[in-house]
């Protein structure tokens, strides 16, 4: 065995003592708002439930290059160390699909650098072989090792699928990396109202109180107003991060007084949102408390979506009001000199996320409600950088399940039918 | 401030050239009708064509595949008594709107000229919903892809209990062939030859099963065998693009790119999956069996994932290397399966061959390979969506223990 590999080995001793000791207070407060200094084995995330335990860290950059002996984020790639212990009685598996569909197996990882004259022996890499990770893991037995996965900066977010004969969890991680300018905050949702102004509502009320809603967003001073209210999402926290990961959408977060907003722990322990700015636009009195982006083939592509938790739940799960665009292009304004060109078909991108949620298994029903007010392509209304939008005034409705849902068992709600009426 | 001013002169100067009126042929001349291909269900048919470039061109007044655009027609007739609901995502998860495609133009032209385009594009675009006895058709902007257009339409009806309809395509551009198009798959065996037996009798068949597949003469090993599939071939095809694998033309599937051998061909159908716009990583290679798995045919296949750094697997085999891992192909095909609601049921079989990984073999390209653990995976597909905790696992005596799990 070579001195890097006994190094190795000793490393991987005190990363197992350093998760039995995050197990061990995995109920205590966790940091929230700073980024973890020091070696990634101290900032060892632990979820578990009551067959499941799994524990995530990530190397950063540099912690990376020292593991590996390359530097990996250089080439795109960031490794996720999993602990999964399995609590029940029967084999489980782990996907690493739901981590990253397109995860680099430990041998393309070892052999990065390789040419066509490397012999094929030597492309046989023990040292990567044993970080992988099997598939099936057997009752009561533990198994680490790495995820090879695509770099993503700031918090890596990601899924960790485990499936048994009678569940299957995805357990969410939000995991902080350092070296990297971010800033993360969680919100702390429970306290987002206060005990006499959270609302449970039965269907019609809900439904009304949707249409209630101002049909649009609006700026900082709330006299301007810009894009529609066409989206209304049901789903707790847990189920929203978990479905729009899923479905591959990136966290991002505004860059204004946003940030100002309270930081102390929530339920949603320790869970931060991946910093990317996009601009705060004006719902509820607030900067939205969510934003998630999908990027395509350029930052010029983007969907990007904005959310507020209202203060009305739906038996029991939370109701939020959004907003989704597509971004096509850039352009150029007198205010903020380049802004993106959103696709003024605003209902065509509503369409889009329905579909989207719906073939990562994240929707469990959908419909439909008004409120916004129809505009016409003839005649429409502009948002606060000026790009045209027009709709049928109808909002969305989605009710998320972070269980996974076939598309064919998508339930529809039964409300308004914008495209009969 | 240089750099600046600059830009804005070039900016100007661009402006200035864009005072093109937009122009356009009229859909009519194309004929686009009578070169589509129809499908029927109970209550739906669906008709589609795809045009060429030069078509497009004429018809759009752009040159879309310039933008890796490529327009699909469509067109639906509901004879439900529901309104129907058409999942544009399931044609291309990445399509393009059309606003976003008349953007990429908009330089091309006036302002009036770039209104004019969106407004035809927006016209000309497949709607959403279709209103029961109604017929609608347009066009989806996918991505550009070379050959065959292989996609599925899906159609969802908001009745309760929920309804769902599929509809799969294969469009062929004038000069292009997939690979297994070649095919006479129902003549590959004779009654004689087929193996009949049930998913619970399966184990034994597979344990006699080939472990590996050959050169073109049959005198030197290739790479384990490790992948089953139980399907009919057109779900097996859907519920591979449905997972993002992709076909190869029958061009890039002679022997130079397809040297691996079993039951004395070269696979049937070699799908490739893309790890980004240009580098294909993988290779699933497929071969229809002589076993028939409770009426249904089983497809064996193996994976083959292109480590170094050269890519291009469909390009060419010689001069890369081949991940010496075959267990984590093996397991990523599975979940393939899995994530796109396509797994029916699936099963590990201990009968594979077992090398371990500290004393690799090599095929007869010269690629090392190992298989720490005999097993092999079985897949049941599945004709319609299933949930990821719907699929069953279906257990031999003592599968999990066979050859351990080691990766």
């Amino acid at each position: 065995m070579s001195n890097s590999s006994i190094n190795f080995t000793q490393r991987f001793l005190s990363i197992g003592i350093t998760a039995l000791l995050f197990v061990g207070c995995a109920s205590a407060p966790e940091p929230v708002n700073q980024i973890p200094e020091g070696d990634f084995r101290d900032r060892i995330t632990v979820k578990q439930n009551d067959k499941v335990r799994v524990s995530a860290g990530v190397p950063s950059a540099l912690e990376s290059e020292e593991l590996f002996g390359k530097p990996l984020y250089e080439r795109g790639i960031q490794p996720v160390w999993l602990e999964i212990e399995n609590l029940s009685q029967e084999h489980i598996k782990f996907l690493p699909v739901g981590l990253d569909p397109q995860y680099f197996p430990p041998l393309e990882v070892a052999n990065l650098d390789s040419s066509e004259s490397t012999s094929s022996e030597a492309m046989v890499n023990p040292f990567f072989i044993e970080q992988g990770l099997p598939l099936i893991l057997p009752p009561g037995q533990s198994l680490t090792g790495f995820v090879f996965s695509h770099l993503e900066e700031g918090t890596k977010a990601f899924n960790v699928d485990v499936i048994g004969s009678t569940f299957f969890e995805t357990f969410t991680f939000f995991i902080p990396v350092p070296g990297l300018q971010v800033d993360h905050y969680n919100i702390d949702w429970k306290n987002l109202y206060t005990s006499d102004e959270w609302r449970d509502v039965n269907q019609d009320q809900l439904l009304r109180g949707i249409e209630e809603f101002a049909c649009c967003v609006t700026d900082a001073s709330g006299e301007n107003t810009g894009d529609p209210l066409n989206l209304v999402l049901i789903g707790k926290p847990k189920d929203i991060y978990t479905a729009f990961l899923r479905a591959g959408w990136d966290e991002t977060e505004a860059v204004t007084g946003a940030s100002t907003w309270k930081t102390i722990r929530s339920f949603f322990s320790g869970e931060n949102y991946r910093y990317s700015p996009v601009s705060s636009l004006y719902a509820l009195g607030r900067a939205q408390d969510v934003a998630f982006q999908w990027t395509r083939e350029s930052i010029h592509e983007r969907n990007h979506l904005r959310l507020w938790m209202s203060r009305y739940t739906y038996q029991g799960v939370p109701v939020w009001i959004g907003q989704i665009s597509r971004d096509i292009g850039v352009r150029f304004t007198k205010k903020t000199i380049t802004t993106h060109k959103i696709d003024p078909q605003i209902d065509e991108t509503r369409e889009y996320l329905l579909e989207n949620l719906a073939y990562a298994q994240s929707l469990k029903a959908y419909g439909y409600a008004g409120g916004v007010g129809e505009y016409t392509r003839e005649a429409p209304r502009g948002n606060l950088t000026g790009d045209p939008w027009f709709t049928d005034g109808y909002r969305l409705v989605l009710w998320l399940s972070s269980e996974p849902i076939a598309v064919d068992d998508l339930k529809t709600l039964g409300w308004r039918k914008p495209h009969l009426e | 401030m240089f750099r600046l001013s600059g830009f804005l002169l070039l900016t100007l100067l661009l402006s200035a050239c864009s005072n093109q009126q937009y122009r356009y042929e009229a859909f009519e001349q194309f004929d686009i009708e009578s070169r589509a291909e129809t499908r029927d269900s109970n209550n739906f048919q669906v008709r589609s064509a795809v045009l060429s470039d030069a078509d497009a061109e004429a018809l759009f007044g752009i040159t879309m595949q310039d933008r890796d655009v490529q327009p699909v027609w469509l067109e639906i007739t509901n004879n439900d008594t529901d309104l129907a609901r058409v999942a544009i995502s399931s044609v291309d998860p990445k399509y393009f709107p059309p606003a976003e495609v008349a953007y990429f133009f908009r330089k091309e032209f006036s302002k009036e000229g770039w209104m004019a385009l969106e407004e035809r594009l927006m016209e000309l675009a497949l709607p959403r919903f279709v209103l029961p006895g109604e017929t609608v058709s347009g066009f989806v902007f996918t991505n550009h892809t070379t050959g065959t257009k292989a996609f599925n339409l899906d159609i969802f009806l908001g009745s309760l209990p929920p309804t769902f309809e599929q509809f799969t395509f294969f469009l062929t551009e004038p000069g292009f062939e997939p690979d297994h198009a070649s095919i006479r798959f129902r003549d590959l065996y004779d009654e004689t030859e087929t193996i009949q037996v049930d998913s619970t009798g399966l184990n034994s068949v597979l344990e006699d099963f080939e472990c590996c597949t050959q050169n073109h003469d049959g005198s030197e090993r290739g790479r384990p065998v490790n992948i089953f599939i139980v399907s009919d071939a057109h779900d097996l095809l859907r519920a591979l693009l449905r997972a993002g694998w992709l076909e190869t033309p029958r061009s890039q599937t002679e022997e130079k790119t397809n040297p691996h051998y079993l039951f004395g061909r070269p696979a049937d159908g070699v799908f490739r999956t893309p790890r980004d716009k240009k580098t294909d990583r993988s290779q699933l290679r497929l071969w229809k069996s002589p076993v028939v798995v409770d009426g249904k045919p089983m497809w064996a296949g193996q994976l083959l994932h292109a480590i170094g750094s050269k890519f291009e697997l469909q390009e060419k085999l010689f001069g890369i290397h081949v991940d010496p891992d075959t267990i984590d192909g093996r397991n990523y095909v599975l979940q393939s399966f899995w994530y796109a609601q396509s797994l029916e049921q699936w099963a590990l079989s201990p009968t594979g061959i077992k090398v371990p990984q500290d004393s690799p073999v090599k095929d007869f390209q010269g690629n090392s390979w190992f298989s720490p653990d005999k097993q092999r995976v079985v897949i049941w597909v599945s004709p319609t969506p299933v949930s990821m905790t719907e699929a069953i696992e279906l257990k031999w005596s003592d599968s999990h223990n066979s050859g351990g799990d080691q990766q």
